[in-house]
Formats: structure tokens, C-alpha cells, sequence
């Protein structure tokens, strides 16, 4: 296996999962293990080391557009470092054919939610001259009061309303819950695991799409770091796969965000959730021991 | 120090007679996680074409890379007197730190 490939691989599906607003992961751990004959695990560490530069490297550009509710990303990051850290202990008894049939099952649910385009929830809370332009305005009148000490409610720029929007941010214990769930999914299969965040920013937190993605872009990194130092320290990433994957995703986010966001996506969405659901199928086959590409295979 | 930051609402300070740091958290963060990635990449990359060792260190950097973040939004919080959120990235670094421990004990 050449380093090229290596770099390619993460390239590719950094490039094609950014533009869908997904990780690159979840098209790493099927390549990996189903044309470059990787063992899952192995996978699964590259993969985390990818999901991490790419969320650092993508966060900047949030961050100074302020669409990033920061405030917010550290509550839910409690929930999501404590499911991961369930992850990483569920990680040393969980069978390879457990997580072939798992991650099938995440590629279909993520097809699912491809096909299901995201709407903005209800938003437009006026942004009233005492509030802050950026997240943090403790005690904001009108949230409710358990929550309101923390200072979620915030404001974003839309440029196309020529103004700031306000948004509230509802039901924090579903949302904790979903993000639970979600961080456990990442440190089992190694991605970024929007597949439960999308539902929890939008149905659960109703936070407006902008936001959502700015914010789980930036919880990603700190989510995916609480299992990938253990699996770093247990020996499980291996720098020669890691390595050019990394580099790899790291470019592909640059160039997914300036050239592929102007591609008119609505033929390239029908297109992925085709490859996602044929990578579920050969996930779910290669559970089963059946091979339907060479290379994959549950040890 | 008492210059105002935008992370919170000017009005609401003055009121309670606190005083902020200037500045705002988010550039910040901004540039620690844009330059410890491409930093990062670029120990990566030499040590793909040098050493294992080497390149083994650029990804510890990556994984270290949100570790430092929250870190740094600790001590924001801490210095603008923000005891919550300050208690709450306590306890995230706390979780990360188990990850590690936990890595440790194999």
C-alpha cells in the first residue's frame, strides 16, 4: 500500500464527505478495509486521526464568521467526550463483525438523512439591542431558567437577512443525550458520527443549519481526541496509514470547501447515497465472512 | 484591563462591575487550531519521508491539537470570572485525561 494511495483515500473522501457536510470517515473505514485490505481497527484509528485534522482545520473559518457557538459546543462536549470515553472501553470487547454490521448501519441512516434535506428549524429570534452578537449573554431573558445561567442563546450574522439572527437553544437533555450517543459511535467507528449530531442540533437543540454545522464541525476534534489518545497510547493508529490520511483529509477540507461547494450538488447527493448504501451492503457482507470485494473481511 | 469583550453583553458588565480582557475567544481559537494543524501536517509529512518517530510525533500533535483548545477556553473562562463554563471545560478535560489514562493502562 503506497503512500499516495494512502494520501488519495483521504483526500477523496474528505473532499466528498465535506461537501455533504459529513466526515470524511465514514468513506475511510470502508475503503480502508475493503480495497486496501486494512484491518478494521487499524482503520478506525487512521480514520479518528482524520476526523481530527480536518475538524481543527476547518474550525478557523467558523470561528471568525462567528457561526460557532462555543459556549454551546463545550456543554455538549461533556456528553460526547463521556460517550466516547464509553466507546473507547466498549472498543476491547466489541467483535470486527459487530462494527462491519454497526457501520452498515450508520452508512444507511446517514444515506437516509442525504435524502432528507435539512431545513432550517424554527429561528429568528429578533437580535434585541441587549444582547451579544456573538455567544455568551448570560441570564438571557426569556430561556428558560435552568439553562439560562450558561448563556446558550446567541446570535449569528446572516448575511443574506443583512443582519444578525437570534436563535434559543431548547431541550439540553435531549440534546446531551443524542450527543451521548454520538460520541460513542465515534470512538467505536472512528467517525465524526454527524449521523446522530445532525438530528441532535436540528430536531433536538432546533439550532439554525448554520450554526449546527459550525458547531459540530468544531466538537468533532475535541470529541474524536478523547478515544483517539487511548488508542495512540494502546498502539492502534499506525503513523504509516495515519500519516498520509491525515495529510491527505486535511487537504481534501481545504479544497471539498472552495471547489466542490460550487458544484450544483443535487445529482452528486442521488450519487452518494447510492455509494453508501453499496458500502453497507459490502459492510454487512463482509460481517458475514461473504467477500464481495476482495479485502474485507471480519477477523 | 477594562476594555469590554463582545463575547459578552457590555450593558450586563457594566452593571455587575465586572471588568473582561480585551479581545475575543474565538480568534483566538481560531489561530491556535489553524496553525497546530497545518504545524502539525508539517511534522507529519517530514516524518513520512524521514522517521516512523517523527511522524508518530505529528500525529500525537493532531490528537493534542483539541486538547490544547480546551485548555485555552479554560483559562479564558477563568479570567473573565465565567466559573461555569470554566467548571464545565474542567470537567471535559478531566473526561480527556481518563481517555488517556485509560489508553495508558492498555
Amino acid at each position: 500500500m503506497t503512500m499516495l494511495w494512502l494520501f488519495a483515500v483521504g483526500l477523496g473522501a474528505s473532499a466528498l464527505g465535506g461537501m455533504l457536510g459529513m466526515a470524511g470517515g465514514i468513506f475511510v473505514v470502508p475503503i480502508l478495509t475493503m480495497f486496501g485490505h486494512v484491518d478494521i481497527r487499524t482503520a478506525i484509528g487512521a480514520s479518528i486521526v482524520s476526523v481530527i485534522a480536518c475538524s481543527c482545520g476547518s474550525a478557523g473559518t467558523f470561528l471568525r464568521e462567528r457561526l460557532t457557538n462555543i459556549r454551546l459546543a463545550i456543554v455538549l462536549e461533556v456528553a460526547t467526550t463521556l460517550g466516547a470515553l464509553t466507546g473507547v472501553v466498549l472498543a476491547g470487547v466489541v467483535s470486527a463483525q459487530v462494527l462491519f454490521v454497526l457501520f452498515a448501519i450508520v452508512l444507511v441512516v446517514s444515506a437516509q438523512q442525504m435524502v432528507q434535506r435539512r431545513a432550517d428549524p424554527i429561528v429568528g429570534v429578533p437580535a434585541a439591542g441587549d444582547r451579544s452578537s456573538t455567544p455568551g449573554t448570560p441570564g438571557t431573558p426569556g430561556a428558560p431558567a435552568r439553562w439560562a445561567a450558561l448563556g446558550l442563546d446567541a446570535t449569528y450574522p446572516d448575511r443574506a437577512l443583512g443582519g444578525d439572527v437570534g436563535y434559543r437553544v431548547d431541550r439540553l437533555p435531549l440534546g446531551l443525550t443524542f450527543m451521548y450517543g454520538a460520541g460513542l459511535l465515534s470512538a467505536l467507528l472512528g467517525i465524526g458520527s454527524g449521523v446522530l449530531k445532525i438530528p441532535a442540533m436540528d430536531s433536538a437543540l432546533r439550532l439554525p443549519i448554520k450554526v449546527s454545522s459550525a458547531t459540530s464541525s468544531f466538537m468533532i476534534g475535541v470529541t474524536a481526541a478523547a478515544s483517539a489518545g487511548a488508542y495512540f497510547l494502546r498502539g492502534d493508529i499506525v503513523a504509516g496509514i495515519a500519516g498520509p490520511i491525515a495529510l491527505g483529509s486535511v487537504v481534501g477540507a481545504v479544497l471539498g470547501a472552495r471547489v466542490l461547494l460550487r458544484v450544483s450538488n443535487a445529482r452528486l447527493r442521488v450519487l452518494f447515497v447510492g455509494v453508501l448504501v453499496a458500502l453497507a451492503v459490502q459492510m454487512v457482507a463482509a460481517a458475514f465472512g461473504v467477500e464481495l470485494v476482495h479485502g474485507a473481511q471480519a477477523g | 484591563m477594562s476594555e469590554t469583550t463582545s463575547e459578552t453583553t457590555p450593558g450586563i458588565e457594566q452593571a455587575r462591575g465586572l471588568t473582561r480582557p480585551a479581545g475575543r475567544l474565538e480568534p483566538r481559537l481560531a489561530a491556535l487550531l489553524s496553525w497546530g494543524t497545518w504545524i502539525a501536517c508539517a511534522v507529519i509529512a517530514v516524518g513520512l519521508v524521514t522517521s516512523g518517530r517523527i511522524a508518530a510525533l505529528g500525529i500525537a500533535l493532531v490528537i493534542a491539537l483539541p486538547v490544547v483548545r480546551v485548555v485555552v477556553m479554560l483559562g479564558w473562562y477563568v479570567r473573565v470570572r465565567d466559573l461555569r463554563l470554566a467548571a464545565i471545560c474542567g470537567g471535559v478535560l478531566t473526561i480527556l485525561l481518563l481517555g488517556l489514562a485509560l489508553g495508558a493502562a492498555g
